[in-house]
């Protein structure tokens, strides 16, 4: 007797299909837990603010107003406040050609979980370039009364000559909205949330933000090669590959210390990037004086704890 | 993201913004001189990164001539730096036509992060 066929369209919500978004729960916030308001600015890892006109939105974790039904300990507090502009949003966009998303010429689906009081203010979008494209095409609205509902836009063709794809919330009036809990699957039929691990949810944000950041005084940072009495090349490790040559942000370097022969505590003066390559991060530091050419030394954080930041936005 | 150029203003000023910083962002003027190449072992200039010190705070950002965090601003300030003072790798000098200029940076980026990469 043959199996009977079951085609994608065919497919309940709730069958599970693998979930292409970075952070699609809203619990990595590698940036600290907000507000964030400027445009452009990402919020929750790889979420970003999206202003038009003289439209505000603020963003904030949230650890109270969650989505319980997705499960996870956060969700994204915004407070939006309409002025000119249309379609203000947080955006969560796939680079489709630098950063290896195989999502070209493919049907999908999104969804999101959105709790407000106001009704018509928020609405679930989808957009890209492209032959056929659209920049902005919506989904489904959210009718108020404070409850949460899932925002849903189904069946999408993305062109096969767009480079970049974007799930979008869209704030068009003033409101209070708790988002969480995103889908983007593919198939013409949108899918539940299901939680990804954790391991898993925070390797896909490691790939585009890294914090590297000692979370004590005295921590170690990273062991290095001193040149000469007032330097030494210090590899800082990563924590992942990165999907393009990142920028590196160096904070509070003069926070920390190098270790002397005699393990006394040398001032660090400056620090900055002398190279780079997939896994490691090359620091120059730079004190007064007293290292020993060819000697180990090591990098420790001082009191206002230095960082390096790496992040890397195809 | 990091410490950023958001408008290039004049050849003596840009505005930059620090959008990553631990009191949620700010940013001021700085003097596009004061934004030099990191340096080699040797000593040499190197031509694949720049470094833009913040105005306000204790940080600096080194963005990598492909973008890194900010594609369309990093590039345009390879770009714009290059024009003003030529490159140190020596292949194209500040009296170059702007277009020759452009070329170099591009040729740069496409060898650090691949021919997709340049958006300007």
């Amino acid at each position: 007797m043959p199996n009977p066929l079951l085609t994608n369209r065919q497919l309940g919500p709730d069958v599970a299909r693998a979930n292409q978004l970075t952070n699609p729960g809203f619990e990595v916030w590698s940036r600290g837990n907000g507000p964030f308001t400027a445009n452009s600015a990402f919020t929750a890892d790889r979420w970003q603010i999206g202003l038009a006109g003289t439209d505000t939105l603020s963003i904030s974790k949230d650890g109270a107003n969650i989505d319980n039904s997705g499960g996870g300990g956060a969700a994204a507090a915004c407070t939006f406040a309409k002025g000119s502009g249309t379609n203000t949003s947080l955006s969560n966009t796939f680079n489709l050609t630098g950063d290896g998303v195989a999502l070209r010429g493919r049907t999908i689906s999104a969804s999101i979980r959105v709790r407000t009081a106001t009704a018509s203010a928020v609405s679930i979008a989808v957009g890209s370039d492209g032959t056929g494209g659209s920049a902005v095409s919506v989904g489904t609205v959210h009718t108020g009364g404070g409850t949460w509902q899932t925002l849903t836009r189904a069946a999408y063709a993305i062109p096969n000559d767009a480079t970049y794809f974007q799930v979008l919330v869209l704030f068009n009036a003033a409101c209070t909205a708790y988002i969480d809990n995103a889908m983007l699957v593919v198939g013409s039929q949108p899918a539940n949330y299901v939680p990804l691990h954790p391991a898993d949810d925070l390797a896909r944000c490691l790939r585009y933000y890294q914090k590297i950041a000692p979370i004590a005084n005295g921590h170690y940072f990273g062991v290095g090669q001193a040149i000469s009495v007032t330097q030494a090349i210090v590899a800082v490790p990563g924590l992942g590959q990165q999907p393009v040559t990142p920028t590196v942000t160096i904070t509070n370097p003069t926070s920390g210390i190098l270790l002397a022969a005699n393990a006394a505590a040398l001032a660090v003066t400056s620090a900055a990037l002398q190279t780079q390559s997939n896994t490691v991060t090359m620091i120059m530091v730079t004190v007064a004086s007293g290292l020993v050419a060819g000697n180990a030394t090591s990098w420790q954080a001082g009191a206002s704890l230095p960082s390096v930041t790496l992040e890397a936005n195809p | 993201m990091s410490i950023y150029v958001a408008d290039f203003t004049s050849p003596t000023e840009w505005q930059i913004v620090h959008d990553d910083s631990r009191d949620g962002g700010h940013g001021g003027t700085i003097d596009p001189a004061t934004i030099q190449h990191t340096t080699n072992i040797d000593g040499t200039e190197n031509h694949n990164y720049l470094i833009i010190q913040c105005p306000v705070c204790d940080s600096a950002s080194t963005h990598p001539v492909g973008g890194g965090a900010q594609p369309a601003s990093v590039q345009q300030m390879f770009v714009t730096h290059a024009q003003a003072n030529g490159c140190p790798c020596g292949q194209v000098l500040e009296a170059d036509p702007d277009s020759l200029v452009e070329s170099h940076v591009h040729l740069q980026c496409a060898r650090m992060d691949g021919p997709d990469r340049w958006v300007l």
